[in-house]
């Protein structure tokens, strides 16, 4: 596909060329959103905010770089924006600031499918949940993820630990326990 | 290592996830972009006709300044002319370079009404004596009482000696703070001439003798006397320009956006293809869905009599009567026979291949009220909003419908007959030398009602944008 046209169309307001770029790129960045929120209809609210924002900034994007990866990035600025914005994330999103836990050096062979290992992200906390995606996913360092959500590098480092902990050890004792579906992140 | 692999397999994982959203997310998205879309056009007509009238009126403005100023300054120098030959009395004065000239103004007595304001001409006369390096126009009114029919010039003869001024050395005033009409532009020219024996007294407030101490200045006081007038004017108008039926009201755009999504009628597929379905004939049979056409721009006019009466200084009311020619264009299939389970004497289906005009005759009644921007009374420009309720007279308008896979067909009970139009537009308007008013400028015409009475078609709303022309005719008196 040759996006630079679509790019060009899309900025000419053509609909069609709007209509495809959104089809090309929706479900990858659905999956994207997905893995921020707890619910696929906060998912698509993302979504839906985030592409209206692709389409009135596509003239910032001047074909440098990967138009997926620049969607991508707006898309998880969105997610983001979202979980301060919305209460419900708001609330559960604390980050205390905790003492350095080491990186767990298990081998957790991710045998899972993508859908099982994206449901037990969605399982962790949101504040766990948050870093896990930027670190371990979006390949944000500590210092961004700081910057991002206004934590210490440090608070970030510890939360991530956490949250891997967590995931190594849900992955190990999947299919799901009763213990970690009632994992209430406190 | 293995801490990298953990997060390189959850990487990979994660960046084949996907998930198909829901066909509601595009809806929305669409929606979204095109209330931005319409918000930000509203907001550039907005700035762009400020922008306009701005640079209107500041270009009227002066140019009507302009050539009144130049036959002031004339006419006045004749005078000066003239009122050189008389002998000035400057004996009074021993220091007439530091003195305060005063000049008594001759003063059209149909102009003295408005007159009686004292002006000061303050030429620079060095810094000891005024700091002010600039002329000043004050008013001497607080000062000095006597002087209040007097023009007072300060002036600074050694450096107009210095500078060799010696024949018709004009200075123009142009200020007048009129309490009684501020906005009205005032022009008062006072012409001095280069004679240097001007009578001058001391500047400290000295009593001023206006019957010696004077020479006589004319001032012209170009106020147009503008008075309002009640009658009422009566005129033509017509407008020519494009219509279209938008989906929304207070919108420029056609239904194109709605136009483009295939409508999915039950037993049908989307997307134009195939897909079964009875027509309600009970026995299932295969027909193609045919979503409904983009509506296109389509020329249109106005034409009608009207009346106009001023209501104050600035702004007007007028009223007429007027017929009005809309269209919109679609694209339509080919003629049918007629259907028997159907209402529709004939109907359009199949793929869109033909161009349809829908006429639209309509009488409408517009009452629009007129506001004056720019100060000049005899070229101005106008702003203009008002309403028009409209009657349709009769059409020729085919109404979409999803039955049979999207038809076109005509029905003039689904066509709505009373219509109530809001109207804004801005105009020019100048008279001739045979006081004929003449006006144009870009008329828009928002309906808010719906032309069709069925949701089944998108199209809601007529717009028309036009550039509006009147004529209005001054009864001669007899």
């Amino acid at each position: 596909m040759d996006f630079n046209k679509l790019v060009r169309d899309c900025l000419r307001n053509r609909p069609e060329a709007q209509r495809q770029l959104y089809e090309h790129f929706a479900e990858t960045m659905l999956g994207v959103c997905y893995r921020y929120t707890k619910s696929i209809r906060d998912a698509e609210d993302i979504l839906q905010e985030g592409f209206v924002k692709v389409f009135f900034n596509l003239k910032q994007y001047r074909n440098q770089g990967e138009l997926g990866a620049w969607i991508r990035r707006i898309m998880v600025t969105t997610a983001l924006n979202y979980l301060k914005r919305n209460r419900n994330y708001r609330d559960q999103m604390y980050f205390p600031p905790e003492h350095l836990h080491p990186v767990i050096n298990e081998d957790a062979s991710t045998i899972l499918q993508a859908k099982e290992i994206a449901e037990l992200i969605r399982q962790l906390p949101p504040g766990y949940q948050t870093i896990f995606n930027l670190h371990a996913i979006e390949g944000y360092s500590h210092v961004e993820i700081g910057e991002l959500l206004g934590i210490t590098d440090g608070t970030s480092r510890s939360q991530y630990a956490r949250a891997r902990g967590l995931l190594i050890s849900w992955m190990k004792n999947y299919p799901f326990d009763k213990k970690m579906e009632n994992y209430g992140g406190k | 290592m293995a801490a990298n692999e953990f997060e390189k397999n959850v990487r990979k994982e994660m960046d084949e996830f996907k998930l198909h959203p829901s066909d509601e997310v595009w809806t929305k998205i669409e929606e979204s972009i095109r209330e931005s879309k319409r918000k930000r056009r509203i907001l550039f007509f907005i700035l762009s006709s400020l922008i306009a009238l701005s640079l209107g009126g500041y270009g009227i403005h002066n140019f009507s300044d302009n050539k009144p100023k130049l036959e002031a300054q004339h006419k006045l120098s004749e005078n000066n002319r003239s009122n050189d030959k008389s002998n000035i009395d400057n004996t009074k004065s021993k220091e007439p370079i530091k003195g305060t000239i005063t000049i008594k103004p001759n003063i059209p007595l149909e102009n003295s009404r408005q007159t009686d304001k004292t002006l000061v001409f303050a030429r620079q006369k060095g810094a000891s004596q005024s700091p002010n390096k600039n002329d000043i126009l004050t008013s001497t009114s607080k000062k000095n009482p006597v002087a209040k029919d007097q023009t007072t010039i300060n002036a600074d003869e050694s450096k107009e000696k210095k500078e060799g001024i010696t024949d018709h050395g004009t200075t123009t005033i142009s200020s007048i703070n009129h309490p009684r009409d501020i906005g009205d532009s005032v022009q008062k020219v006072i012409a001095k001439t280069e004679d240097k024996r001007l009578t001058s007294i001391d500047t400290t407030g000295s009593k001023l003798d206006p019957s010696t101490d004077t020479r006589s200045v004319q001032v012209v006081n170009k106020k147009k006397s503008d008075p309002v007038s009640r009658k009422i004017k009566w005129g033509i108008n017509f407008s020519a320009g494009t219509s279209v039926i938008t989906e929304d009201a207070f919108s420029f755009k056609s239904s194109y956006a709605a136009a483009d999504r295939q409508y999915s009628v039950p037993g049908s597929s989307p997307g134009g293809g195939p897909a079964t379905g009875g027509g309600g004939t009970g026995n299932p049979s295969t027909y193609y869905t045919y979503s409904q056409s983009q509506n296109e721009p389509a020329f249109a006019f106005k034409a009608g009599v009207h009346a106009r009466k001023n209501i104050s200084k600035r702004s007007s009311l007028s009223a007429g009567l007027g017929y009005s020619y809309l269209a919109d264009r679609i694209k339509i299939g080919t003629n049918q026979s007629p259907a028997q389970s159907f209402s529709a004497l004939w109907y359009y289906s199949g793929s869109p291949q033909k161009t349809h005009t829908d006429h639209f005759h309509f009488i409408e009644l517009p009452l629009v009220y007129n506001w004056r921007v720019t100060n000049n009374a005899d070229h101005f420009l106008s702003l203009n909003v008002g309403v028009a309720p409209s009657y349709l007279l009769s059409t020729n308008a085919l109404v979409y419908d999803t039955t049979l896979g999207g038809i076109y067909y005509y029905n003039k009970d689904l066509i709505t007959k009373f219509h109530f139009n809001f109207i804004s537009g801005i105009s020019y308007q100048f008279r001739n030398k045979k006081n004929l008013e003449f006006s144009f400028g870009p008329q828009f015409s928002f309906d808010v009602t719906k032309a069709f009475k069925s949701d089944l078609d998108k199209r809601k709303y007529i717009l028309y944008t036009g550039i509006d022309a009147r004529v209005f005719f001054e009864r001669k008196k007899k």
